[in-house]
């Protein structure tokens, strides 16, 4: 049997597992150690399987995941998300759509403190949500703006999206996370841009709330100076190079926990429940990186990688339409799986031919992180719809779901955009070393 | 003792089990967070002060290791671990016969990670390897991971066993 017969029915075997339900990352190790068992030897897959566990769990690269992934679940505990949008409430809530605005605003800057999209959603849905409904908002339009603005999470740096992407491909996480900067806020302005037509089009969605004074607005301000302090000093830490980014991660863990006891958010049960979660969202992650550690190493020796370069090399369409394509796929496979697993399963087997189409890899890594913000919301995996129905437990999941479709306008806008313009993704990265 | 409740109390040992597990895992990633904390601090101290910790990547890595494999069990119960729900509407018995295929293909998968783990700890321990600075020895930390897989053994085997009894509703 032909290497790439194996790993064509090695792929399908995978995609039965996850279709019965078998957890990700086990699907990946099984099928991934059967595979390379057949191929090489059952002796040689036997020693692979532990040890590819044991070398990905203790990993000091791998180290960056739980550090950032403590960070946001502090930085949730502390309270520093509803201060945020109190203050982005105070400032913008007079507009029509104003507190839909004030939430992608707020998401924006919670994301500068956390790495992952379903805790910027809950954060901001928590404090958000119960306001747009006493305000009349419509539950399609708020639930829908909340559960897609929480995306912005992975976009915005600290990422988990990125660090798992830079691990994956070898790419700094520093300059991923200083190139996810300039698309973030690009995207976030695109979806305030499509909020205001949203009000334009149906007024009664998100009736204007009260003005607030001057002395109001600048009071405000002072909610986001927590957040400001803790970016700059973990990000400016890394960006400048006098950190990695496993140092920079506990640093803002611990920032975030020193935040929440300053402002005396954080009591012992918010600790101990944060670092529970924590901990096991990263044990989450490892694991899916190591269930496709094994995998990519059956699909590595399968040769399909490189015979897909091949492939993609010999046929006459331009770069860009091929990039296109694979865009288009990663789209559809989104919608199917979890984001994370996406990236674990995908990256792997397409960033060669990425690198040989000639294509940047920071700037593959913000497409792929914003095609993973359309994962979030896409049903039937929408992981952030699900965060949000946990909030707005009356309103019915299909309502959630439709209230994100709106947003896929902007999410387009902004992939043109960026494939038209790659210099977005990639200039500020050129500027640093690390 | 019927079979339902002997699957009530394998339960709550599993439970039981993986929460101490946990508590373990919890205090590990704690102290990665305090290493690397000390090890910035340390390294950025001015002129004799300077202090990095002394084999502090070792230390956070293998404190890692410590962490993650400790949260395996409990992240299972807790159903962290990321699945398509494709088939959670269908009906029993057909619902039954795959959570129970589910079952025995984690069941198998993990009887093997334990067993060849502790072959790896063996291995590791003939092998005399140690970490490049600290010289800590490795082979401990692979019995670990051993011993965390212990838990997700029994949480499967009991997934299996239910999901057999689940076929019996209609």
């Amino acid at each position: 049997m032909s290497p790439l017969l194996i790993g064509t029915i090695g792929i399908i075997a995978l995609l039965f597992c996850f279709s019965i339900g078998m957890p990700m990352a086990f699907s990946m190790a099984l099928v991934g150690f059967v595979g390379y068992s057949f191929m090489v030897s059952p002796s040689v897959g036997f020693s692979l399987l532990p040890r590819d566990i044991f070398d990905q769990l203790a990993s000091y690269p791998l180290s960056v995941i739980p550090m950032f992934v403590m960070m946001g679940v502090y930085a949730y505990a502390s309270g520093i998300g509803k201060k945020l949008y109190d203050a982005a409430y105070v400032i913008l809530g007079r507009l029509s759509g104003g507190l839909a605005i004030a939430s992608v605003v707020a998401c924006t800057i919670f994301g500068a403190v956390c790495g992952s999209t379903s805790a910027t959603t809950a954060t901001v849905g928590k404090v958000a949500l119960p306001e747009m409904k006493k305000r009349g908002y419509s539950d399609i339009f708020s639930t829908g703006t909340v559960a897609t603005a929480g995306g912005l999470g992975i976009m915005i740096p600290p990422s988990t999206s990125f660090i798992v992407y830079g691990l994956l491909t070898q790419v700094s996480i520093g300059k991923l996370y200083i190139a996810g900067i300039i698309p973030g806020v690009i995207i976030a302005a695109l979806f305030i841009g499509t909020i205001f037509i949203w009000c334009k089009v149906k007024p009664n969605a998100g009736p204007p709330g009260p003005s607030t004074t001057f002395k109001q607005k600048a009071k405000s301000l002072v909610g986001v100076i927590d957040a400001l302090v803790l970016f700059l000093v973990t990000m400016g830490g890394l960006f400048a190079g006098w950190f990695t980014p496993t140092q920079a991660g506990a640093i803002g863990s611990v920032g975030a926990i020193i935040i929440g006891l300053v402002t005396r958010e954080l009591s012992w049960k918010k600790f101990v429940d944060a670092t529970v979660d924590g901990l096991r969202i990263s044990c989450m992650i490892m694991l899916l990186i190591a269930g496709a550690t094994v995998f990519s190493h059956f699909i590595t020796r399968t040769t399909m990688p490189f015979e897909l370069v091949d492939w993609v090399g010999s046929l006459t369409l331009s770069p860009t339409l091929i990039m296109i394509m694979v865009i288009l796929f990663y789209f559809v496979l989104g919608t199917f799986l979890d984001a994370m697993a996406c990236i674990v399963l995908v990256i792997p087997i397409i960033y060669p031919l990425v690198t040989k189409l000639g294509y940047d890899l920071i700037w593959f890594g913000v497409i792929i992180t914003l095609l993973s913000m359309i994962a979030v919301v896409s049903p039937p995996d929408g992981v952030n719809v699900y965060v949000v129905k946990g909030i707005a437990r009356d309103v019915p999941i299909d309502r959630i779901f439709r209230g994100t479709i709106p947003y896929l306008i902007p999410f387009v806008a902004a992939t043109a955009i960026f494939i038209a313009f790659p210099q977005i993704c990639t200039f500020l990265a050129q500027l640093i070393s690390y | 003792m019927s079979i339902d409740e002997g699957m009530a109390r394998l339960e709550k040992i599993n439970t039981a089990i993986s929460l101490w597990f946990e508590r373990i895992a919890i205090v590990a990633i704690l102290c990665m967070i305090l290493a690397t904390m000390v090890d910035v601090i340390g390294s950025n101290l001015p002129g004799n002060l300077k202090w990095p910790l002394p084999a502090g990547t070792e230390i956070v890595y293998l404190l890692q290791l410590v962490a993650m494999a400790g949260a395996l069990a409990i992240s299972k119960i807790d159903g962290r671990h990321v699945r398509i729900e494709l088939i959670d509407k269908l009906r029993q018995p057909a619902l039954g016969i795959i959570h129970a295929l589910v079952a025995i293909l984690g069941l198998a998968l993990f009887v093997l990670l334990t067993w060849k783990s502790f072959e790896y700890a063996q291995a590791l321990s003939a092998a005399k390897d140690v970490t490049t600075t600290a010289k800590i020895p490795i082979y401990p930390f692979a019995i670990w991971q051993g011993i965390c897989c212990v838990p997700m053994v029994m949480i499967l085997v009991r997934e299996f066993i239910t999901s057999i009894l689940e076929t019996r509703k209609r």
